[in-house]
């Protein structure tokens, strides 16, 4: 169990790494698919105590938001919108993998400075859940569609949901189902949103919003 | 305490199926109309159980959210106000049902219905919870309710501009709450009001810091003055029967909050009561000057509404004095006179809101100088409308005198020492807003009821349903009964005022005997007095029935065209009171005088606009925007550079606290 625990952390960091790198949109959305389901399956994997039956609930409950519904919601919108490529993003995208690469150093070194949580088989699930969340930040930062945001926000909460995990038992039953009732609500306004800018400034990058600014 | 969470939960559960039944036209009325019965059943119950002493227990069960357990509970001083919600929002309620029916459209009917059994539900919770994490839930749900009602009719521009204010408002006061039960849970260590009740004493900083920021939080929502600004415009854009709940309960719960902390947290002291009587004198007299010149009637009631709560805040103050001063019948005195004005302040006030409405309904506007001579149409909320007018004013034997009795005779109790002379001055000043009162709801009554009507519409005017009419005569004839028999009331606001001065039972019945005695006689001898004037009225009537006595048009001074426009107007009306206030008022005026032999046009227009809403508030604004010119340039619009700030500062913090 514990190398599968290991195994699963090492994929979602490479996944992020991949979505810093790669420019098809439809690409990205599968990626994150991928990584909401990876993330479904870890907390049944990663407490030494085995698991909980309330996990196995939030497992199934975040492999089918995450793994299915989200992907089709964004699906949809870029196929409303029609674009399939982030063609101008402000970092280039191999600066972006050289940031993701610094940034995961950068994770490791705060998370050793962090006391680890009791009870975990692995100690990999900070720094991953640090650099998940510092990648899609700067996934966030460094594009421009407003697709590309939405799955930056994605990676950004999938980080999140990470650290949640490492005290997962601890955490109240409400703040999980909060965090998922966010996720789920944020992309569904989000892809609704996304619509609308396409329909009022004939374009989705974010940079046109500026315009809103008084 | 089932009970309690009984009306809670049968409210909500009214409000979700009203909105989901909203096709159903007849169903949703049902059901709202059942959701208030049986909150009414149940929460009154459980008051009563209350009031005549009976222990109820407290609820508490863990809770979801961290740190904190849902715990009920419910003492006199809650009864009091659960009571006054469930019969106000009750009547509100019921008689909604028709103002929305005859609104034909105008009125959406699920927000309205929704909201308004939300703020009900809200405000149920708010009197019994007992943790400051629940309270302010309760607290931000009634706001929140409010916001959907003012902005129901959100089609009109100015429902949106008042709607936005009052959320803006109502937001500054729930920071400063959060800022408070901070401040209060750090010295407890736990968010409970048990906990804060035996904390030790805060330091004498923090303790004003406790002072300010209630004052402000619960004083935005209750609307002392300058924070009133939202009121009148707020009330207004709801629709009736929301502004009556509004304005008889939810902004009294801003007092019944000051109310409930000075039963935490004991005494303040003696500046600091002084600080409050004068703050609820100006008040009272602010309310009722700007009252008097407005021609909107909704926005008059909203004036009148911040002149009452001036009084109660009056009341309150007194009560605190009592308590700093160390004479425990002082303070019930004081306490018990502002509870019991806010109970009838909640009667009559949502009474006049509620005729209000339906003289809109009736009119078609909300001005005053487009009505006149309703009483012969619509002769039924004529009536009413004139009971809770001589009510407001507080005359015998209704019950607005009752509260403002209580409150007249602590100040001109012989016993208060060297404070008697400011005592007499602050009685001065509430005879003088009483007085102001009678010159605004005459001209509210006179204006609407009698007269000529000025326009076509007025002169056509309807009465509204027996729906709308039922709830109305309940109001008003509560009105009558606490003024007659004023001893129940009394009871229950001594056992209030009790709980607030932190008294025992013996030592609240023992100055309860003595008052009701006095002010039953007082009503017994007003009720005497209009029986009277009724008898002679009828039997000169009857007298004069066999003469032949016809009614002729009213004298014109000989003029040979009158018209009805040539009536007192809203203007015109008060200016013998407002003269002498000029400077303060501020009116603006646009005259155009008749010029020539021959005049063809004149005019004459004048507006009081707020000075706290037009004048100070604009050069606070002017100053907070030339402060913060130079961080607004961080404000650019670019979402990827907000994101970017976000994700600097969570690095150095975590760089720098690991």
């Amino acid at each position: 169990m514990e190398q599968l625990s290991q195994l699963l952390l090492a994929f979602i960091v490479f996944l992020s790494l991949y979505l810093l790198g790669s420019s098809s949109l439809t690409g990205c959305i599968k990626i994150v698919a991928l990584q909401g389901m990876c993330l479904g399956l870890l907390p049944l994997t990663i407490h030494s105590l085995g698991f909980h039956p309330r996990a196995l609930l939030l497992a199934a409950g975040m492999f089918i938001l995450k793994g299915f519904v989200i992907p089709r919601v964004l699906l949809y919108a870029i196929r409303e919108v029609k674009i399939r490529r982030e063609m101008e993003p402000m970092i280039g995208y191999t600066l972006s993998l050289l940031f993701g690469a610094i940034l995961i150093g950068v994770s490791f070194v705060l998370a050793e400075r962090l006391p680890v949580p009791p009870g975990l088989r692995t100690n990999l699930l900070i720094p991953v859940s640090l650099a998940t969340v510092m990648m899609g930040m700067l996934m966030m930062i460094s594009r421009i569609k407003a697709v590309t945001q939405v799955i930056g926000y994605l990676v950004f909460e999938n980080g999140i949901y990470l650290f949640g995990l490492a005290i997962s038992y601890e955490i109240p039953w409400l703040i999980e189902m909060g965090v998922l009732l966010d996720v789920f609500v944020a992309v569904f306004v989000m892809g609704i949103i996304i619509n609308h800018i396409a329909l009022a400034f004939d374009s989705i990058s974010t940079e046109k919003l500026t315009r809103l600014s008084d | 305490m089932i009970l309690l969470l009984a009306a809670v939960l049968a409210l909500g559960v009214a409000a979700v199926l009203s909105a989901s039944l909203f096709r159903h036209g007849h169903a949703a009325r049902i059901i709202v109309i059942g959701g208030l019965a049986a909150a009414a059943i149940a929460g009154g119950a459980l008051a009563w159980r209350v009031l005549w002493g009976l222990e109820v227990l407290d609820f508490i069960r863990p809770w979801l959210v961290p740190g904190a357990v849902f715990h009920l509970g419910i003492d006199s001083l809650s009864a009091c106000f659960l009571l006054l919600v469930l019969i106000v929002g009750g009547c509100a309620g019921v008689y909604g049902e028709g103002y929305i029916a005859a609104s034909h459209g105008h009125v959406p009917a699920i927000p309205a219905r929704f909201f308004f059994l939300v703020l009900m539900a809200s405000m149920a919770l708010l009197v019994g919870a007992r943790s400051a994490i629940l309270f302010m839930v309760a607290w931000e749900t009634m706001a929140l309710a409010a916001f959907g009602l003012v902005s129901c009719e959100h089609g009109k521009p100015e429902v949106r501009k008042a709607g936005f204010l009052y959320l803006l408002c109502t937001h500054i006061g729930s920071l400063c709450l959060l800022a408070l039960f901070a401040l209060l849970g750090r010295n407890a260590g736990s968010l409970e009001f048990s906990a804060f009740a035996a904390a030790p004493a805060l330091p004498a900083a923090q303790r004003t810091a406790v002072f300010v920021l209630a004052l402000v939080g619960f004083g935005m929502k209750a609307g002392f003055m300058p924070l009133h600004i939202w009121l009148q415009e707020a009330h207004p854009a709801a629709p009736s029967h929301a502004s009556a709940a509004m304005s008889g309960v939810m902004i009294e719960m801003g007092l019944y909050g000051l109310m409930r902390l000075l039963a935490l947290l004991g005494p303040v002291s003696m500046p600091a009561a002084i600080f409050l009587v004068a703050l609820g004198l100006v008040t009272a007299v602010f309310g009722i000057m700007f009252a008097m010149v407005q021609r909107d009637f909704k926005r008059l009631l909203a004036y009148s509404s911040i002149e009452n709560i001036g009084i109660i805040l009056t009341g309150v103050g007194l009560g605190c004095c009592g308590l700093a001063s160390g004479s425990p019948s002082l303070a019930l005195l004081g306490f018990s006179g502002a509870i019991l004005h806010t109970i009838n302040h909640g009667l009559f006030k949502s009474l006049l809101f509620l005729s209000a409405g339906a003289i809109y309904q009736a009119v078609g506007t909300r001005d005053i100088e487009a009505c006149g001579g309703l009483q012969k149409s619509m002769p039924w909320t004529c009536g009413l409308t004139a009971i809770g007018a001589a009510a407001i004013c507080g005359l015998p034997p209704l019950n607005g005198f009752t509260g403002e009795w209580l409150i007249y005779s602590w100040l001109l109790r012989p016993d208060i020492g060297h404070g008697m002379r400011f005592a007499a001055l602050a009685a001065a000043i509430l005879g003088v807003v009483g007085a102001f009162a009678v010159v605004a709801f005459s001209k509210c009554y006179g204006l609407t009821c009698l007269g000529q009507p000025r326009s076509e519409a007025a002169r056509n005017a309807k009465e509204p349903s027996w729906i709308m009419l039922g709830p109305m005569a309940l109001l008003a004839a509560l009105c009558a009964i606490i003024g007659v028999f004023p001893a129940p009331a009394l009871y229950v606001a001594f056992a209030a005022a009790g709980n607030v001065a932190r008294l025992a039972r013996p030592a609240v019945s023992s100055g309860l005997d003595e008052w009701s005695r006095l002010l039953g006689v007082v009503g017994l001898l007003g009720a005497g007095v209009c029986a009277l004037s009724a008898l002679l009225w009828s039997l000169r009537r009857s007298l004069l029935r066999r003469r032949g006595v016809a009614a002729g048009p009213t004298w014109g001074c000989g003029f040979t065209a009158p018209t009805a426009r040539m009536q007192y107007s809203g203007a015109s009306y008060p200016v013998p009171v407002t003269r002498v206030f000029t400077a303060l008022l501020a009116t603006q005026e646009e005259v155009h005088p008749p010029l020539g032999y021959w005049p063809v046009k004149a005019s004459f227009a004048s507006r009081t606009p707020d000075p706290a809403l037009e004048r100070w508030l604009p050069v606070l604004v002017a100053k907070c925007e030339d402060w913060l010119s130079v961080p607004r340039r961080l404000q650019h619009g670019r979402l990827q550079l907000y994101l970017l700030y976000v994700s600097a500062f969570l690095v150095v913090i975590l760089l720098w606290k690991l």
